[in-house]
C-alpha cells in the first residue's frame, strides 16, 4: 500500500451502504492521504451534497438506500457547488447500459467490484491531477 | 372467583380453558422473549469480535502482517465469516494480504473442518473460503462436495476448485455439470466464463468427442464459451454422425457459417420435423436468393411448426418483393395449406 503522499489531507465523499467494502474503502483511502466522509445511505448522500462543501471527488455506489447513485450523479450535476466534483462509480453492476447511463447523466469514471484498491487509487489521483490542471 | 365444582360445568370448562389459554399465550410470550434476547446477544457478541478482527485484517491488505492476537475457537466462524465477506469485494490479487493473514490464523485449516464436518451453511462458507484462498491443500476434498446431493453445495465447491487450479479442475467440473442437469445452465456458463475460452476448450472438444445422450444435448449449451475455430469441426463430426433427433437440432442453432447452407439444405429434408425447423431457421440467416425455392417447397410441409418457419423465412427474407413472392409460389406450385400458413402469418403482422 503505497505511504500517504499528500501534506494536507484531500476531502474524498464515500457513498456506499455494505459496512464490510466501506470499512475497506475507508482504510484504503485514508491510508493514501484522504479526508474520508462516508454516506451509508442515498439519503445521507442527498443531505452531504445540498448541506455540506464539494469534496475533490465523489466514490458513489449505485444500488443505495433511499436515492441510487444515477439520482445521485443527477443531483451532484445539478448542484452549482458541486457540478466539477469528479465522480467515480464503483459498482457490481457490470451491464453496459449501466455503464452508458452513468456516464451520460455525469460520472467520469466507472469501476466494477469485486475491485483492485491500487486501481481504485489511480483512477482517484488521475482525475484529481486532470481536475488540478486548468483548463 | 368463580367456585368451579358448584358451578355449572360449561362455565367451569370455559374457566378451566381460558386460563390455560391465558397460561399459553404468557408462556409463549416468554419464548419469543428469550428468542429475542438470544439473538440481540448474538449479534452483539458477533460485532464486538468482528470489531476486533475487523481491523487486524485491514491491516493485513497493506502487505506486512500485523501482530495477530491467538483466535479462540469460539470466535473462529464469526472471523471466518467476516473473512469471507471482506475478500469477496476484493480482486484475486489484491487478496494476498488477507490470505496471508488466514494462513496465520489458521483459518484455512479451519475452512477445511467445516468443508467436511459442518451444517450445509458452514460447508458452503468454507467451499467459498477455500476457493478464494486458492487452497491446494483442500483439493480431495472439495472434489468430494463437487459430488454431494446438494446444488448449491457442490457448484461452490466446483467454482472454488476452478479458481485453484482451472486447469486441473475442469475435467471434474465439466463431467459433473453434464451429469448433474440440476446445475443451471447459466451458472456454469458463468464459472466457465471466469475460466476463459484458452483453458476451457481442450477439455469441452473432448467431452464433446466422446459423451451420450442427455450429456451430449446439454454439452451444446456449453459451445458458445469455447474456441469456436476450435470446437466447430469436432461439432461438425459428430453431427454427421449423428442419427439423434434432438442432438442434430441443438447442433442446429451453433451453425451458421456460408459453408454451413448445404449441410443446413440436407437437414431440411430430415425425417424429424423438429430438425427440419431448426434447419430452416439456421438456413435463414444466411438469407441467401438461391434457398427461397427450398423455403417455398417447405410450405407444403406436413407440419405446421416447419410450414410456419419457412413462412416466416420467406417473409423476413430482405430481397423478396410481393410480386417476386407470386412469383415463387407459383414457379414452385405451393398448394393450398401452404399458401394459407403465409397469408395466416402476413395477417398476424398486420394485425401487430
Amino acid at each position: 500500500m503505497p505511504a500517504p503522499t499528500s501534506p494536507a489531507p484531500v476531502p474524498l465523499l464515500v457513498v456506499e451502504d455494505n459496512k464490510d467494502l466501506s470499512d475497506i474503502l475507508m482504510h484504503v483511502l485514508r491510508r493514501a492521504g484522504f479526508d474520508v466522509q462516508l454516506a451509508r445511505t442515498g439519503r445521507e448522500a442527498e443531505l452531504a451534497i445540498t448541506e455540506g462543501a464539494p469534496p475533490a471527488l465523489a466514490l458513489m455506489d449505485i444500488g443505495l438506500p433511499y436515492k441510487d447513485g444515477f439520482q445521485l450523479i443527477q443531483l451532484i450535476r445539478a448542484t452549482p457547488a458541486w457540478q466539477q466534483v469528479p465522480i467515480v462509480m464503483l459498482s457490481g453492476r457490470n451491464r453496459r447500459e449501466d455503464i452508458e447511463r452513468a456516464r451520460a447523466l455525469g460520472a467520469d469514471d466507472y469501476l466494477i467490484k469485486p475491485f483492485q484498491p491500487a486501481e481504485l487509487l489511480s483512477c482517484i489521483r488521475r482525475r484529481l491531477a486532470a481536475r488540478s490542471v486548468p483548463s | 372467583m368463580i367456585d368451579i365444582q358448584a358451578a355449572d360445568p360449561f362455565v367451569a370448562f370455559a374457566y378451566l380453558a381460558s386460563g390455560g389459554i391465558f397460561l399459553l399465550c404468557g408462556g409463549l410470550l416468554l419464548v419469543i422473549g428469550a428468542l429475542h434476547w438470544r439473538r440481540r446477544w448474538r449479534d452483539h457478541r458477533t460485532e464486538l469480535i468482528e470489531a476486533r478482527w475487523r481491523p487486524l485484517l485491514l491491516q493485513s491488505l497493506d502487505g506486512a502482517l500485523p501482530e495477530f492476537p491467538p483466535l479462540p475457537a469460539r470466535h473462529r466462524l464469526t472471523v471466518l465469516w467476516l473473512w469471507s465477506r471482506m475478500a469477496e469485494w476484493l480482486e484475486d490479487s489484491a487478496r494476498t494480504g488477507l490470505v496471508r493473514a488466514a494462513r496465520r490464523l489458521r483459518l484455512d485449516r479451519a475452512a477445511r473442518e467445516l468443508l467436511t464436518d459442518g451444517d450445509l451453511r458452514e460447508r458452503l462458507l468454507a467451499a467459498v473460503i477455500l476457493g478464494n484462498m486458492r487452497d491446494l491443500g483442500s483439493w480431495d476434498e472439495l472434489v468430494a462436495a463437487v459430488d454431494e446431493w446438494h446444488a448449491t453445495l457442490s457448484m461452490a465447491a466446483a467454482r472454488a476448485l476452478l479458481r485453484t487450479d482451472p486447469r486441473r479442475a475442469l475435467p471434474v467440473v465439466l463431467d459433473a455439470g453434464l451429469r448433474r442437469g440440476e446445475w443451471p445452465i447459466g451458472m456454469l456458463l458463468a464459472m466457465l466464463r471466469e475460466v476463459g475460452p484458452r483453458l476451457v476448450t481442450p477439455p469441452l472438444c473432448e467431452r464433446l468427442r466422446t459423451v451420450e445422450g442427455t450429456r451430449l444435448r446439454r454439452l451444446l449449451s456449453l459451445l458458445p464459451i469455447a474456441e469456436q475455430a476450435k470446437v466447430r469441426p469436432v461439432l461438425l463430426a459428430r453431427l454427421d454422425a449423428s442419427e439423434d433427433p434432438e442432438f442434430i437440432a441443438g447442433a442446429l442453432r451453433h451453425l451458421g457459417e456460408p459453408e454451413d447452407a448445404e449441410r443446413l439444405r440436407r437437414y431440411c429434408e430430415h425425417p424429424s420435423w423438429v430438425v427440419r425447423v431448426r434447419a430452416i431457421h439456421a438456413l435463414a440467416r444466411l438469407a441467401r436468393d438461391q434457398d427461397l425455392p427450398l423455403f417455398a417447397r417447405r410450405l407444403d410441409d406436413a407440419q405446421w411448426w416447419v410450414r410456419l418457419r419457412a413462412a416466416e423465412s420467406l417473409l423476413d427474407h430482405p430481397r423478396l418483393t410481393p410480386p417476386a413472392l407470386e412469383a415463387l409460389l407459383e414457379g414452385v406450385a405451393v398448394g393450398a395449406e401452404g399458401r394459407h400458413t403465409l397469408l395466416q402469418l402476413q395477417a398476424s403482422r398486420l394485425g401487430a
